[in-house]
């Protein structure tokens, strides 16, 4: 079996196994890449086929990591596994729900995407200062609460008005992306699945830096 | 005394060892001189001794009789039931979250797992009357293609339909202690004194396949919960004639 089928069968010790061997025969990084990612993809194809499950997709994405950290602590010139981008994350104000986000938060930093948390319950003023200070690719917001809903608009005209989403994509998660229709201006995304939030994430980002292979 | 012989039997033998007059360790007369003493057959005799044995009264020692059991006198049991069985009724439990990652030290050797094996973490919290009480760390084994997140965010207590199902094989271990809260325990149980915790170790294992199941820690304010225990009694009700 191939790197790419263990991971498909998120069979850890033998993806762990097989990259050492790899490795010890000199595989290219642009190999090792290519096996990782098609790996990867196999695994989120089964999800949407529900064959498999949101646990599968985050260890996938540590047994990515976990790969291409192997392969940089024995060359250094294979780079460590990163998407490039910076997402700023967290969950409007005056809502608590932090499950779903602190899930998308490690799969994203599977997939080697720094992330900065704000955490729960955040005014609108904060997500603004953030934005300016760390200019995140992705701003995502986690919101379950409908009567939460005002404020995110607030937050997406401010976003807006103040010329900060102008290279910066806004997300919104969470289970009002469902309630009925909302209309919020200005939101580049929306879903309260997982898969696609981190697909959208990582699709916009690796599009953005054009890893290096 | 029972109309039926053997039951009649029994709790005259019964009577006599709750009375003191056979003692523990004794010798019991032989089958032929309770035959004489109860004018009963030998069959009806074994029986009889049969189900004083089962209700742990007595011993056989092939070859040599039946001797009174000497009842072990340090062995307490307890019921313990985490959501059901504390001073106060918990109303919430609420799950704050689950994680998977790889098996934090200390923790593989609680489920016979390797350092670079995938586990799943669960902690949920617990209140009564919007007082956080208790806070619960469940680990188990990640398997892949199992629902366990999504599941998780569906039922409180994930495990439950498995232990139902397979309570027969399933074997619990509780190991129970005081600790010192650290400040995350401080944090989501919201208190500031340094008052100690109840930490109760549960493991969980499938005798049959030989697996741990689950192993959580479950830390409780002393003043939620009391353990009394008592010597294990031998339930009667169910006995098979």
């Amino acid at each position: 079996m191939d790197l790419k089928d263990y991971i498909a069968e998120l069979d850890v010790k033998n993806a762990e196994s097989k990259t050492e061997e790899l490795i010890s025969q000199g595989i290219t990084k642009g190999d090792l890449y290519e096996q990782v990612m098609k790996g990867l993809q196999i695994v989120g194809e089964k999800y949407a086929k529900q064959e498999c499950y949101l646990a599968d997709l985050i260890v996938s994405g540590m047994i990515a990591k976990d790969i291409f950290s192997a392969a940089h602590a024995c060359d250094n010139n294979v780079p460590e596994f990163r998407v490039q981008g910076k997402v700023l994350i967290g969950t409007i104000y005056e809502d608590i729900h932090d499950l779903g986000k602190d899930l998308l938060i490690d799969a994203l930093k599977n997939y080697g995407i720094e992330v900065i948390n704000l955490g729960v319950d955040v005014p609108v003023a904060e997500f603004i200062k953030h934005a300016q200070i760390e200019k995140p690719d992705i701003i995502a917001v986690s919101c379950v609460m409908a009567n939460s809903i005002p404020h995110i608009k607030e937050l997406a005209q401010s976003l807006k008005d103040k010329k900060l989403l102008d290279n910066t994509k806004l997300i919104l998660g969470g289970a009002v992306t469902h309630s009925g229709h909302i209309d919020i201006p200005h939101i580049d995304f929306m879903s309260d699945d997982l898969f696609l939030g981190l697909q959208y994430c990582q699709n916009y980002l690796t599009e953005r830096y054009k890893l290096e292979k | 005394m029972s109309d039926v012989l053997y039951l009649s039997i029994v709790s005259s033998i019964k009577e006599k060892i709750l009375k003191g007059d056979l003692k523990p360790g004794e010798k019991l007369e032989s089958e032929p001189q309770l035959m004489k003493i109860y004018d009963a057959g030998r069959m009806t005799i074994r029986k009889s001794l049969s189900l004083l044995s089962n209700e742990g009264y007595v011993y056989s020692v092939p070859g040599k009789g039946n001797y009174i059991c000497k009842p072990d006198t340090d062995i307490f049991q307890f019921k313990f039931n985490k959501y059901d069985g504390l001073k106060t009724h918990i109303d919430k439990v609420k799950l704050l979250s689950v994680t998977i990652k790889d098996t934090p030290k200390g923790i593989e050797k609680k489920l016979n797992l390797e350092e670079n094996d995938k586990i799943v973490e669960v902690v949920r919290l617990l209140s009564s009357k919007e007082q956080p009480i208790a806070l619960e760390y469940v680990y188990f084994e990640y398997l892949p293609n199992q629902p366990v997140i999504e599941d998780m965010l569906k039922f409180a207590n994930y495990l439950k339909p498995l232990e139902e199902k397979l309570a027969f094989v399933l074997d619990k271990t509780l190991e129970i202690g005081i600790e010192l809260p650290n400040e995350e325990l401080k944090n989501k149980l919201e208190f500031q004194d340094n008052e100690p915790l109840f930490k109760i170790m549960e493991t969980i294992k499938n005798t049959s396949t030989k697996k741990i199941v689950q192993y959580t820690i479950f830390y409780i304010r002393p003043k939620y919960l009391s353990l009394k225990a008592s010597l294990p009694k031998v339930d009667k009700s169910s006995n098979i004639f």
